[in-house]
């Protein structure tokens, strides 16, 4: 009997359908809109206006900050949230008795929504009774405007990020580091190999997908962060900590309709040109099974 | 195990003990601010509350809680039922068919982890269909967003089940549906628990995709009603915090019964995936 | 062990929420009220989004957007409810939520979801909810003359009335604390040398002279600044709007960013303003750490808590603004939430019914008791103006003017431009900059409504 008995189409039907009329038309259709004169203020009779919509928010003066920071919110997220990721599951991973307890807690971070952990970590970078002040305060150490100034903002936002996420991180790599299957290693010690080597040229290796696992959804969704920024900073101080999801919210705001779908349709370019040059990148890493 | 492993392991149990500390931190801050007034709040510290001022609980409570609890109950129900019902079959279908028009629609399906939620012309087909503005509306948005990485999740355990169970199974005579319940499904239940309760986690956070698709505050879910207490031009700290609390507790709840689940889970799904 | 304390938390959360249904049920007064109408009127919102009048038994239903702030005000509420008793009609009051109720209202107006009633501010945003094909033209109606002259220009759009200026108004300038003012022999400036030589004092004395949330973007409030310039020179309303002209073209913005600069520099904002959130506001002005701030009267009232801190808000006092653009100084008047109806509507009639009634002098008299305002309608006798307002009303009525940048200039922005002057105060910007990043603010939104 042939594949296409077996698993018949009907099987995808719905789910394709739902799919399709849910997320694809709505985004693809929907970038037709940056090449309009759309706006708040005008709903019909729209006229088509080529690039000039994309060349505007191009030339836009808070395009260049967005686009580096958003690039650095991407990779701080990744790299940290790897690695802490890789190190607290290679912990979790020994003979600890509290091992449940531990991994219970640092997942509890991912249940909260970015708005929750944006509230939480603006209240810890307050300038003003703020928590990392306070506790500077009693070692006599000066208030720091963490929120006031570009460098210590972003790096706060980050901080905020790295902590929702490297529950996530550790589970899947924690996970991965199980799965390993312990004849290799029992090969190994047997061969008189050290942790260390053990490690290097057995679990490593073995674990690269579940890593590449993380850091690939660390970048994608790195790079759309929004939530979290608006609400610790709001892009600012000024604009210094924008990303390009806050910009697409600002045209929105303002009722700059075709301009928002127009940093839409340039950033969903971008992040596909990521993630493309990222699977090329990482299929050298990865060992073969 | 010898004694200098023993003894390396309780001192990096001590450590990760002392570094949760920046995670239980901010959490008790929230949770005792809950209970302070308003200027004491404003203070943000694990100071405990001169007054202990419960009736910041009931001031949320009153502002339409349980409507909005209601409404996130059902829409976070509905949308995960679909959304793990749609990935499994989506996923069954991909990876057992295996074309190369299968492998093509996979890709696309996983651009939709890329691809960024877009507002303005979800809202307009919404309308031409007619369910703008409706719960339903919001829970078929929410499948579409959420189905690419759950049908990755599924794809990646399925691919772990033997094709020979499928065979044994079609010399039965079991196809489609039929051959996907009786195999597949009884072994689908890790998976089904992991993505069941991460789409519910995800789902009942979500902000700003209900603020656009829902058109009256009678439909609002659960976490939008924290900005009953933003103000107009500053935000009483009290009673968001104690608003968080509340929002956060049916979460809790949901992640405490099923944490084994997802840890499980994620191995399969993600090490193939 | 764990399933034990997840059915506890269960227990403890069940109860809590059975017993706040009881208090919500039973409170009828202020925001729950709207939730009980919503409740009930919930079936008024079909399907597809466009909200149809429904004959409830006793009366119609119309729809009413807002802030949901807004909404909230004792005497939106109080007029709302003395309307539905005398018709036996009611209002779906939908309060969107404040920081984004902007945007919402935007996308439901421009996705065909428009209210029968909507309350808006008149500002240039409202240009984006296309008032000249959506809202009722007033400009006949009887009660246009009983507006006082410095709102009703914000009620006008393309000189139609499309609104009424339901609202409070508030006298808008500098609020100091006269207490410290009296310790350190300080008197009211008259002019932009005196309120320097003030703040230069205050530094000496070790109190930071005025605080400034600029994180926030829009409590720098530079439109004070800008409409003694509009009002000697109304011509650069429409120059800015049709493109002739640019900030950079006005000198006196040049000079108000440049003192926003040099006060920065010589600290009268405290080190502290790129960070400084107007939620710290009540508590820093309290305990006397800041002794000025740019603000309107009626939040003194409505907002300002006087138990918690050494000062209450009887101890503050309005004194001019200055902000290096009028050397006498100015308040700036009222800014008006406008009461509109949907003309394309189907209850259009029963919406121009209910303005109507919100004119009448023996209603809106009711409504405003006791209320802080300054008086928006020239038969108002019921407000009460404020205090800071009474002791100063000499200089008030003198030096104010009419809010016209906000309200005018499209495109004006009042947190980008807050934010721009942050930029600049903060020294990571020069001046031209400055100006160049408001302006092309301003100008892509002007030019969203004129892409032809």
């Amino acid at each position: 009997m042939n594949r296409k008995k077996i698993y018949p189409f009907s099987l995808a039907v719905i789910p394709a359908v739902v799919f399709i009329i849910f997320f694809i038309i709505p985004s693809t259709i929907g970038y037709y809109y940056a090449f309009t004169n759309w706006s708040a203020a005008r709903t019909s009779g729209l006229k088509f206006v080529g690039f000039q919509n994309i060349i505007s928010v191009i030339q836009n003066q808070k395009v260049p900050v967005a686009f580096v920071n958003t690039l650095i919110y991407a990779g701080v997220k990744t790299v940290m949230v790897t690695l802490l990721g890789f190190v607290f599951a290679y912990i979790l991973n020994r003979s600890i008795k509290t091992r449940t307890a531990l991994r219970t807690v640092y997942f509890i971070p991912a249940i909260f929504s970015s708005l929750v952990v944006g509230l939480i970590f603006s209240a810890v970078f307050q300038t003003r009774h703020g928590t990392l002040n306070s506790i500077l305060g009693v070692f006599d150490i000066a208030s720091i405007q963490w929120l006031g100034s570009r460098g210590t903002a972003v790096f706060a936002i980050c901080v905020a990020e790295v902590w929702r996420n490297v529950g996530y991180a550790i589970v899947i790599t924690l996970a991965g580091m199980q799965s390993v299957s312990s004849d290799y290693l029992e090969a190994g010690k047997l061969d008189g190999a050290s942790e260390w080597q053990l490690f290097r040229n057995i679990t490593l290796p073995l674990i690269m997908p579940t890593v590449n696992v993380n850091i690939l959804f660390s970048l994608i969704y790195g790079l759309k962060m929004f939530d979290l920024i608006y609400v610790m900073t709001g892009g600012g101080p000024g604009n210094a900590t924008e990303s390009f999801g806050t910009l697409m919210m600002n045209e929105m705001s303002a009722g700059r309709y075709a301009q928002s779908v127009a940093v839409n349709l340039i950033f969903t370019i971008l992040l596909v040109i990521v993630s493309f040059i990222y699977q090329k990148f990482s299929s050298r890493w990865e060992t073969v099974d | 195990m010898n004694k200098r492993i023993k003894t390396m392991n309780r001192i990096l149990e001590v450590i990760l003990w002392v570094f949760s500390i920046v995670i239980i931190y901010p959490m008790l801050m929230v949770l005792l601010s809950s209970f302070k007034s308003k200027a004491e709040a404003s203070y943000l510290s694990i100071s405990l509350p001169s007054e202990w001022h419960f009736e910041n609980y009931l001031t949320v409570l009153e502002k339409n809680f349980i409507q909005s609890l209601l409404n996130s109950v059902f829409i976070s129900i509905l949308s995960v039922i679909l959304i793990v019902t749609l990935s499994a079959f989506l996923g069954f279908f991909i990876v057992r068919r295996d074309t190369r028009g299968c492998r093509i629609s996979y890709k696309v399906v996983t651009l939709g982890i890329i691809a960024p939620f877009a507002a303005l012309p979800t809202i307009q087909l919404l309308q031409q269909i007619g369910i703008y503005g409706t719960r339903v509306g919001l829970c078929m948005v929410y499948t579409a967003l959420y189905m690419p990485f759950t049908t990755m999740m599924f794809s990646g355990f399925i691919k772990g089940i033997p094709r020979e169970l499928d065979e044994a199974a079609v010399m039965d005579g079991a196809v489609g549906y039929r051959l996907f319940l009786k195999v597949i499904l009884p072994l689908l239940s890790p998976a089904i628990a992991t993505t069941g309760v991460l789409n519910f986690m995800w789902v009942w956070n979500e902000l700003q995709i209900p603020l656009y698709l829902l058109n009256s505050s009678a439909k609002w879910t659960l976490p939008l009603s924290v900005y009953n207490f933003y103000g107009q031009f500053s935000r009483s700290w009290n009673l968001v915090c104690a608003n968080v609390v509340l929002v956060s507790i049916p979460v809790i709840i949901v992640y405490a019964f099923a944490q084994k689940w997802i840890i499980s889970g994620m191995t399969a799904g993600a090490v193939k995936g | 062990m764990k399933r034990k304390i997840a059915l506890l938390f269960t227990g403890v959360w069940l109860t809590m929420a059975l017993s706040g249904c009881g208090g919500g049920l039973a409170s009828t007064q202020t925001a729950s009220g709207e939730d009980i109408l919503n409740e009930e009127t919930s079936d008024a919102d079909s399907g597809s989004g466009e909200n149809t009048a429904e004959a409830s038994g006793d009366g119609v239903t119309l729809t009413l957007y807002g802030n949901a702030d807004d909404l909230a005000k004792p005497y939106m509420q109080k007029i709302i409810s003395m309307w539905e008793e005398s018709t036996g009609n009611k209002i779906d009051q939908q309060g969107l939520d404040t920081d984004n109720a902007e945007t919402i209202a935007l996308t439901k107006f421009t996705t065909g979801d428009i209210p029968d009633l909507y309350i808006h501010f008149g500002n240039s945003n409202l240009k984006n909810f296309n008032p000249a094909e959506n809202f009722v033209d007033w400009s006949d109606a009887e009660w246009v003359s009983d507006i006082q002259d410095s709102v009703l220009s914000q009620a006008t759009f393309e000189d139609k009335i499309i609104g009424l200026p339901f609202w409070e108004a508030s006298n808008s300038g500098c609020f100091y604390n006269k207490e410290i003012f009296a310790e350190l022999g300080i008197s009211q400036p008259t002019s932009q040398a005196e309120f320097d030589a003030v703040c230069d004092t205050l530094l000496e004395n070790g109190i930071q002279p005025i605080y400034l949330p600029a994180a926030d973007g829009w409590p720098v409030l530079y439109q004070y600044a800008l409409d003694p310039v509009l009002e000697e020179h109304p011509e650069y309303i429409d120059a800015l709007n049709s493109g002739a002209m640019t900030y950079a073209d006005i000198p006196e913005f040049t000079a108000m960013c440049e003192w926003f600069k040099s006060a920065a520099e010589k600290g009268y904002f405290g080190q502290n303003f790129a960070s400084d959130s107007w939620d710290y506001t009540n508590e820093v002005l309290g305990i006397g750490e800041a002794a000025m701030l740019f603000c309107w009267d009626t939040w003194f009232d409505t907002d300002y808590d006087s138990e918690s801190y050494d000062y209450a808000s009887s101890e503050f006092g309005i004194m001019p603004a200055f902000m290096g653009t009028c050397d006498e100084g100015t308040y700036e008047g009222g800014n008006v939430n406008l009461m509109m109806a949907n003309k394309n509507g189907e209850n259009v009639e029963l919406a121009m019914d209910f303005i109507n009634f919100m004119a009448e002098p023996d209603n809106y008299n009711v409504a405003f008791e006791g209320i802080s305002t300054a008086s928006v309608f020239k038969q108002q006798t019921t407000n009460v103006n404020s205090m800071q307002y009474e002791e100063n009303k000499e200089s008030v009525n003198r030096l104010i003017r009419a809010s016209a940048a906000q309200p005018k200039i499209v495109g004006y922005s009042q947190v980008e431009g807050g934010k721009a002057l942050l930029q600049l105060m903060s020294g990571d910007i020069t001046v031209e900059e400055c100006i160049t990043l408001i302006d092309n603010e301003r100008i892509a939104t002007l030019e969203s409504f004129t892409q032809d």
